[in-house]
């Protein structure tokens, strides 16, 4: 009886390994395809489209590399200085928030957070306008500046409710020693809350990294696109060789890939235990 | 603990401000600006340029029809949701009051434009709405269940809440014997709601006020598409709100693999393999979207393309012929020749819904596992000795703790598929593909603005996807409470 039990037990861990399987490989597949397509010529991709072939064409990546380097160093300047540019604010605003009670903070807090609930969608024809107004189409201080003013809406929500839970023992410590708010801010709050950075920065950049709609916009010059709206023209553009175009993919994943691997501990972490819920 | 500094103390502490000072100079640039002049310039014909004069109410005019509906109809709404918890008279009337006022107002718009009988009934109406018909029933049957299953608590009026999706489920009946779509809803609806404000009266029913509510939004969102059909406005608009509809219906579906894998994830005994499953898991999700969404237009490419060879290689595209052959969709799918799924206009939704496949959100994925983790193994073992089955045990275990997660999602959801376009603008072009069959209305407003250089009527229409957004939003923070 007891035996009976046990087995069927184990016939049923295996079905719900089988099922993990299937479905991730259901989800992975198209990658796999990617991977695959991305050493082929177009005549050994319509051979065999399933399986990686030899010769593996690395030049299909040498070439790739031509089409897609700028995309790649367009995007990250502009998201490594978004990020930045918005931690500093964020950081200074939330502290302003979490610490003190002043005339004007109540409504500034709603000036902020009613925008969490307003979407965006109306917003584009007239930022556009602007931008145009202020001189700004066609630079990368454009999407830099639409980016952080908003993307710190939300981080100023977390971080507040984050810098609250801060004992406020050592904000009397720095006091009493003679530490200007500025200096509270970062020799205390910015050590202290490097894990809620790090995992906001890491959510904002994987957006900009997949940012279309505002660059399409802003953006002329080919040479100045970030990644998501340079792989688009490299698509509909160049003559259709799949293993170039696969291997132009491929390369444009690979910062993030990196960037995952190093944080990967944190990332899984912080995201089951719900911080994107926000 | 915030420290409270008074006005008194303003005039020392003043360079506190500082610290906001830039947030909220951007904020206000950047977002309250923007906002503020669109508002502003949905009342002028404006090019984005030069051209720039007042024209009042004509651009809602050209989009909405007939205004004056629309904006009660939003204030009904809005009414609605404020009094949706409360049980009190005036509540109850002012559901009552939009149920029946609603109802008047598509019956008023139906026999101006004396849309009420599309086709007497015959037999053969039935056997042309074939397929019509085996997606009405699908459909709603579907979402009977679904309620089945949602509503448990109050097993006392738990009927009631069923009639709500029976009726829509006789409606669609109705409308496949041939009478117009809307004459059959608000038809059922009307009798539906006649029978939730009488047979509870006389059965002394206490609680149902979910189901009043729920009738309410039913008969308001009605009422929306009967005004968006024959109120003479923009018909490229309201056809783009009926693809959303579609759209939203089959994200919901579309939400149940990400409800599974996680459970299944999560009854994984093996610590090691549920964290490495995690793991495994992010990786869809670092790869950036735009990659993902092209390389799944590169699979729909008809010759070349893997989507079709899957096809053919499992034998679907057979099946697929086959049904075309009975249910007459006019040789879609025909042997040996590729179907275009991004050129086909009768393919386009089809692929827009199958891209993504299997559908498993990840970040959905991970959300799930966190509201699973607080179950006790205990529960388990104690299932296990009642003889709970694997089913039951996700409705009466699972199920219930990661409701909150989901009613998000599901809001979320609905949010998000109102305002994107872009991956429209990408896998199809800036006309919402052949035809113009998949012209959502945040597309539209992209075309008119930038294209066609409409920007005061862009504004206009973005101005009605603000609206119809906020109002979820509101649904979604009156309703749906996260416990933090």
């Amino acid at each position: 009886m007891i035996s009976m039990y046990k087995s069927k037990n184990v016939f049923s861990e295996i079905m719900k390994h089988l099922f993990i399987f299937f479905i991730l490989a259901l989800s992975l597949f198209p990658f796999y395809v990617m991977i695959a397509t991305s050493g082929k010529t177009n005549a050994q991709f319509v051979g065999n489209p399933w399986s990686f072939m030899f010769p593996f064409h690395l030049e299909n990546y040498t070439y790739a590399w031509g089409m897609v380097y700028k995309y790649i160093f367009n995007t990250i300047f502009i998201s490594v200085t978004t990020i930045f540019i918005t931690m500093f604010l964020t950081l200074n605003a939330a502290y302003f928030f979490a610490r003190f009670r002043m005339p004007g903070s109540r409504f500034f807090w709603y000036f902020f957070l009613i925008l969490m609930l307003m979407p965006g969608v109306a917003n584009l024809i007239p930022l556009f306008v602007l931008l145009k107004d202020f001189n700004l189409l066609n630079t990368f201080q454009a999407l830099i500046i639409v980016n952080v003013a908003g993307g710190q809406i939300v981080q100023i929500y977390i971080l507040r409710n984050f810098i609250e839970d801060i004992p406020q023992d050592l904000f009397d410590a720095a006091e009493v020693d003679g530490a200007s708010h500025l200096q509270q801010v970062y020799n205390i709050v910015f050590p202290m809350s490097g894990s809620i950075l790090s995992t906001l920065g890491i959510l904002q950049f994987i957006g900009l990294w997949n940012d279309y709609i505002l660059p399409l916009v802003v953006i002329r010059d080919d040479s100045m696109l970030p990644m998501a709206v340079g792989l688009v023209r490299m698509d509909s553009a160049y003559v259709k060789e799949w293993g170039q175009l696969m291997a132009g993919y491929t390369i444009a994943s690979i910062p993030m890939i990196l960037i995952f691997l190093f944080t990967m501990r944190l990332f899984v972490k912080g995201l089951s235990a719900g911080a994107i819920k926000g | 603990m915030p420290r409270d500094i008074g006005y008194k103390r303003v005039r020392h502490y003043w360079n506190l401000y500082l610290f906001l000072l830039p947030s909220v100079l951007l904020v206000a640039v950047f977002s309250y600006y923007p906002a503020i002049s669109a508002m502003y310039h949905s009342f002028y014909r404006w090019n984005g340029e030069d051209i720039n004069y007042f024209v009042g109410m004509e651009n809602f005019k050209k989009v909405l029809g007939v205004v004056t509906p629309w904006v009660l109809l939003f204030i009904l709404f809005y009414m609605v949701i404020i009094f949706a918890k409360e049980k009190n008279i005036l509540s109850n009337t002012l559901r009552f009051i939009s149920g029946v006022l609603c109802l008047a107002l598509t019956a008023v718009l139906l026999a101006l434009k004396g849309f009420a009988f599309a086709a007497p009934f015959s037999l053969t109406n039935l056997y042309t709405n074939m397929s019509q018909t085996v997606i009405a029933l699908v459909f709603w049957g579907f979402w009977l269940l679904v309620f089945q299953f949602l509503v448990s608590e109050e097993s006392e009026n738990k009927w009631i809440y069923l009639l709500s999706t029976a009726g829509f489920l006789a409606a669609a009946l109705l409308r496949i014997t041939g009478f117009s779509a809307v004459f059959a809803f608000s038809a059922i609806m009307l009798i539906g709601g006649l029978a939730i404000w009488l047979l509870p009266a006389m059965k002394k029913l206490k609680t149902i006020e979910g189901a009043r509510t729920m009738h309410a939004f039913a008969s308001l969102s009605i009422a929306f598409w009967a005004l968006g059909a024959y109120s003479g406005g923009d018909t490229i608009m309201w056809g783009g709100f009926y693809v959303l509809a579609v759209l939203i219906a089959f994200n919901i579906v579309k939400m149940l693999p990400s409800i599974l894998t996680a459970v299944v994830v999560h009854r994984i005994k093996s610590e090691t393999m549920n964290y490495w499953y995690r793991v495994l898991f992010v990786i869809p999700m670092i790869i950036p979207g735009m990659v993902y969404l092209l390389i799944w237009k590169f699979f729909f490419n008809p010759n070349e393309g893997i989507f079709n060879r899957v096809l053919v290689y499992t034998k679907v595209m057979d099946i697929l012929v086959y049904m075309d052959g009975i249910l007459g969709w006019g040789g879609i799918f025909k042997t040996g020749v590729m179907p275009v799924w991004l050129g086909n206009e009768h393919l386009v939704l089809p692929a827009l819904i199958i891209w993504g496949f299997p559908w498993v959100g990840v970040v959905g994925v991970l959300i799930y596992l966190a509201g699973l983790q607080g179950i006790d193994t205990s529960v388990y073992e104690a299932a296990d000795l009642d003889g709970a089955t694997a089913i039951q045990k996700f409705l009466h275990i699972e199920m219930p703790l990661i409701m909150t997660q989901v009613r998000i999602n599901l809001v979320l959801m609905i949010i998000g598929t109102l305002q994107a376009y872009a991956h429209i603008l990408i896998l199809f072009d800036i006309d919402g593909g052949p035809n113009g069959k998949l012209m959502i209305p945040g597309l539209y407003m992209f075309r008119e603005a930038f294209r066609e250089g409409r920007a005061g009527y862009a504004c206009a229409i973005g101005l009605i996807i603000f609206f119809l957004i906020l109002i979820l939003t509101e649904l979604n923070n009156r309703f749906i409470r996260v416990e933090k």
